[in-house]
């Protein structure tokens, strides 16, 4: 009886060393490397934020079946949707390899990856609509059945494929400034034979900012 | 002072019609040598720039995917130029389609 008291003593007070000194070595990090967006998760986070991301989807809601049915126009309307919506950290092509995507803890997946594609329509409908907790994936769609995010859901499956003209068209349907919308009505205008395009005295903040080099004679 | 201000007066004064956009550069004039690794554009200022082209280059003709061998000499351009590598990613020409609008209503 004693020996058996002593053991749940010695195993509770490990126990206990374990998580005093699991906690001190985390907090020393802390204290050493901060909190940096920049940082990649680490393998215990990224276990944790998968399990966790899994669990915080309901079982019906990740069963659900897409009402929507694929075609053409509806997977040009979700590329469209896409590029306006989720591009600026996903990517037009999914990579999530954008300035702001890059800049978030934890990194958008890659979801042309099967980390993204094995999940079933209903669980990526599920994250689209109501958001991650806790990561830079805000909830999206009004209540009820968000048929624009189930053909988004459509456009995901279909980001393995994407094809460079789909890209190029993504590219003018990004969010802009104002002055990027002047330069792109600028750059048709010429392309359809209007002189009336500013001349290279022009001369932008923005190309001054430019240090490439292109040759130039 | 005085000559630092003229060396960068010189510098954007030789810049050219190129301007930022998505992280990238664009090049706009018309066609005056064309091979399979370069692009050289006269710009509207009478100016020419020569850009790298790889075999990932795209040629957009009026919103269309077309080849090299479509573009002429002479033909009025916009160069999508890779602001790291500073390669062509595209180079578009004849009159840009009417782009397609985004219908997510509910996600505005």
């Amino acid at each position: 009886m004693v020996n058996a008291k002593s053991a749940v003593v010695v195993t509770t007070g490990l126990t206990a060393a374990v998580v005093i000194l699991t906690v001190a070595i985390f907090g020393a990090g802390l204290m050493r490397h901060g909190l940096s967006a920049r940082d990649e998760p680490s393998a215990l986070e990224r276990t944790i934020a998968r399990m966790a991301r899994s669990a915080a989807v309901p079982h019906d809601a990740s069963r659900l079946p897409n009402p929507v049915t694929p075609s053409d126009a509806v997977l040009a309307e979700a590329r469209a949707h896409f590029a306006d919506h989720c591009a600026t950290c996903h990517a037009n092509d999914g990579s999530g390899q954008t300035p702001i995507g890059q800049g978030l803890y934890p990194k958008p997946p890659d979801m042309r990856l099967a980390t993204t594609q094995r999940m079933s329509d209903g669980e990526l409908y599920y994250t689209i609509h109501n958001g991650i907790r806790l990561t830079g994936m805000p909830a999206f769609g009004e209540g009820g059945n968000d048929i624009d995010s189930w053909k988004l859901v459509i456009f995901i499956r279909h980001l393995p494929n994407v094809s460079a003209e789909e890209l190029v068209e993504m590219k003018s349907l990004n969010p802009k400034s104002q002055g990027e919308l002047e330069e792109e009505r600028e750059e048709r205008e010429f392309l359809a034979g209007s002189d009336d395009a500013k001349s290279d005295d022009h001369d932008s903040e923005r190309t001054r900012a430019s240090t490439h080099p292109i040759h130039r004679h | 002072m005085k000559r630092t201000l003229s060396a960068a007066a010189l510098f954007f004064a030789s810049v050219g019609v190129i301007y930022a956009h998505g992280g990238n550069e664009h090049v706009r004039g018309t066609v005056k040598e064309l091979t399979a690794t370069a692009i050289t554009v006269q710009t509207t200022g009478a100016k020419t720039a020569t850009i790298t082209l790889n075999d990932k280059t795209m040629f957009m003709k009026s919103g269309k995917h077309v080849t090299m061998s479509d573009l002429k000499l002479g033909e009025r351009v916009v160069v999508d130029v890779d602001a790291k590598d500073h390669v062509a990613e595209s180079v578009t020409f004849g009159v840009a389609p009417a782009t397609p609008k985004s219908q997510g209503q509910a996600h505005k």
